[in-house]
């Protein structure tokens, strides 16, 4: 590496949100309007006497709990948002290395003083730390509205609101560990993040059915000649809710530093740098 | 005068096609090149190899470096634009600016700027909403804007009309090239380049057919419209083309002195466009 500066890198990441905003901003955010809307219209069907129960409700249930023991909530009402965040990096990583191939625009690319290895750098960093920060930005808006509107209503019923203050408190400092979440959940599955840009280094159309095709080719051929099912039950691990849901940093840092998160940078590495070679020559 | 590009042996096969078949090929310093060939030549197979993207055999050397090491530190000092390497269609005009000056150390924003100024293209639109033309327009804003000592074009003009394709020569020749800088430009459109060439490489079925200088080419390189009654002498100093000329017989000869030649009839220097043809039907009648 010459001279690749910190000024060059912020500029590959630019160029990752331009081309991927709606990935990146549109899919959270049309999410969080479709869920604001859509509790929006609930509660307009309810009961004034209705409303001011479920208020009583969410603000009991908060009421006096420390903001910090309450992220496994906080992380369950972000559960829609980590969905479409798992399958919107999907997209992303099996697209990262094949539209520009597709539509022949790798030429200006690779005209440019950039390696294989930096763009491919940039395209992880973008899915570990930069996009997070935007379905955590979703998520804080949509709260951030939704119990706004459950203050003016239950100010209106003239309830007793301490509990939304709770509420609110405990959204505001858990964003952070939803945050960590998803970008340790991204690490701890750098093994599937390396196999979507394998073959969307390699594949000539269709990334995604290469990606699922060789899996499954791969696990039935090791079915047929071993008589074992090593792969599959790898692969089931790394998604086991036990392994995977995580509430609080001590829970994160525990995973950051574990063994099984070693192996799997380990295997993610060697087939990212499999990615990066087969960039060399694409076409 | 030293070479900017140097390459020996280089051989590329895609299946049992040979793209290039152990070409040598050198382009000296402050030459404006022409790559020439017909479609399927290895004319694009051979300017990816020389820029590191194309996987070849053989000993390449440009601008000092081997392109298959390191493509991203030859890219500082070559450019270049594809024969389809479109822009991104996602991409503003302002953006691409933003990019390339962010990762480009020799790009020069203000120069862009200026050309840009004197075309018709919006800096807030998108590459996809630009015309084909203002397309090439803009890379080629972007390129003359970066100061590197190796141009590579791929048939920058193709599909472009008449118009776009004069500008982007004039543009080339007037406000680019300083004598210093070399430009290798692959076509098969001859007629358009020839005036600009100083050098010439002919390329056909993955061999280097020609690879001279123009002034070594008005030297070797003749074409005589022979008179009728001297058309046994002719043939008898073995032309590599004849064709049929308003009645007239026209042979091309190749390294035969003009003092002879001048006995046959009218002579003068073949254009690169006549002189491509000859060495082509020649080349495939020596071949049948």
């Amino acid at each position: 590496m010459s001279r690749f500066s910190f000024f060059q890198f912020f500029a590959l990441l630019k160029k990752e949100f331009w081309e991927n905003r709606i990935l990146m901003i549109g899919a959270p955010a049309v999410l969080a309007v479709v869920i604001f809307v859509v509790n929006f219209l609930v509660a307009s069907q309810l009961s004034e006497e209705q409303l001011g129960t479920l208020i009583g409700y969410f603000s009991s249930w908060f009421d006096g709990q420390n903001p910090f023991y309450t992220a496994s909530v906080i992380i369950l009402l972000c559960l829609p948002f980590l969905v479409v965040y798992f399958f919107c990096s999907v997209i992303y990583l099996l697209n990262a290395l094949y539209s520009d191939r597709k539509d022949m625009s790798i030429l200006f690319w690779q005209s440019m003083p950039i390696s294989n290895l930096q763009t491919v750098i940039s395209k992880i960093v973008t899915v570990v730390v930069i996009s997070p920060i935007f379905t955590v930005a979703a998520i804080a808006v949509l709260y951030g509205l939704s119990i706004g509107y459950l203050t003016i209503v239950g100010y209106g019923l003239s309830m007793q609101l301490s509990g939304l203050a709770y509420m609110f408190s405990a959204v505001a400092i858990n964003l952070s560990v939803v945050y960590f979440f998803i970008a340790t959940s991204v690490l701890w599955l750098l093994p599937l993040v390396g196999w979507l840009l394998v073959f969307s280094a390699f594949s000539r159309r269709a990334p995604m059915l290469w990606a699922i095709g060789v899996y499954f080719l791969l696990g039935f051929f090791e079915g047929f000649v071993f008589n074992t099912r090593f792969l599959s039950n790898w692969a089931q691990t790394r998604f086991d809710p036990d392994n995977f849901i995580i509430v609080d940093y001590s829970g994160i840092s525990d995973r950051l530093f574990s063994y099984d998160m070693f192996i799997g940078l380990v295997v993610g590495s060697i087939l990212i740098s499999g990615s990066v070679y087969m960039r060399r020559y694409a076409e | 005068m030293t070479n900017i590009v140097e390459a020996r042996s280089l051989y590329k096969s895609f299946g049992n096609f040979v793209a290039l078949d152990n070409i040598d090929l050198s382009i000296p310093q402050g030459a404006i090149s022409g790559l020439i060939g017909p479609n399927g030549a290895g004319k694009t197979t051979a300017l990816k190899s020389l820029i590191g993207l194309c996987d070849v055999d053989g000993d390449i050397c440009v601008a000092g470096q081997d392109p298959r090491v390191a493509r991203h530190k030859l890219m500082e000092d070559v450019c270049f634009i594809a024969d389809v390497g479109i822009l991104p269609k996602w991409l503003k005009v302002s953006q691409v600016l933003d990019y390339v000056e962010a990762v480009h150390p020799k790009f020069d924003r203000s120069k862009a700027q200026k050309f840009l100024s004197t075309t018709e293209i919006p800096s807030n639109k998108r590459i996809k909403n630009l015309s084909k033309g203002m397309v090439t327009q803009l890379h080629l804003a972007i390129v003359m804007a970066i100061e590197v000592s190796l141009l590579v074009l791929d048939e920058p003009t193709l599909g472009l009309d008449i118009i776009y394709r004069k500008e982007f020569y004039d543009r080339l020749l007037n406000d680019y090239y300083d004598g210093n800088r070399t430009i290798l430009i692959s076509t098969h459109q001859v007629e358009e380049i020839e005036t600009l060439l100083s050098h010439l490489v002919f390329i056909d079925k993955g061999k280097i057919v020609l690879n001279a200088n123009m002034a070594d080419v008005a030297e070797i390189y003749a074409e005589v419209l022979v008179d009728a009654d001297k058309l046994l002498q002719a043939d008898a100093l073995n032309p590599i083309y004849i064709r049929n000329l308003l009645g007239k017989k026209s042979y091309t000869f190749e390294g035969v002195s003009r003092a002879v030649l001048e006995q046959l009839g009218d002579v003068h220097t073949p254009t690169v466009a006549d002189l491509f043809v000859a060495k082509m039907r020649g080349q495939r009648n020596e071949s049948v």
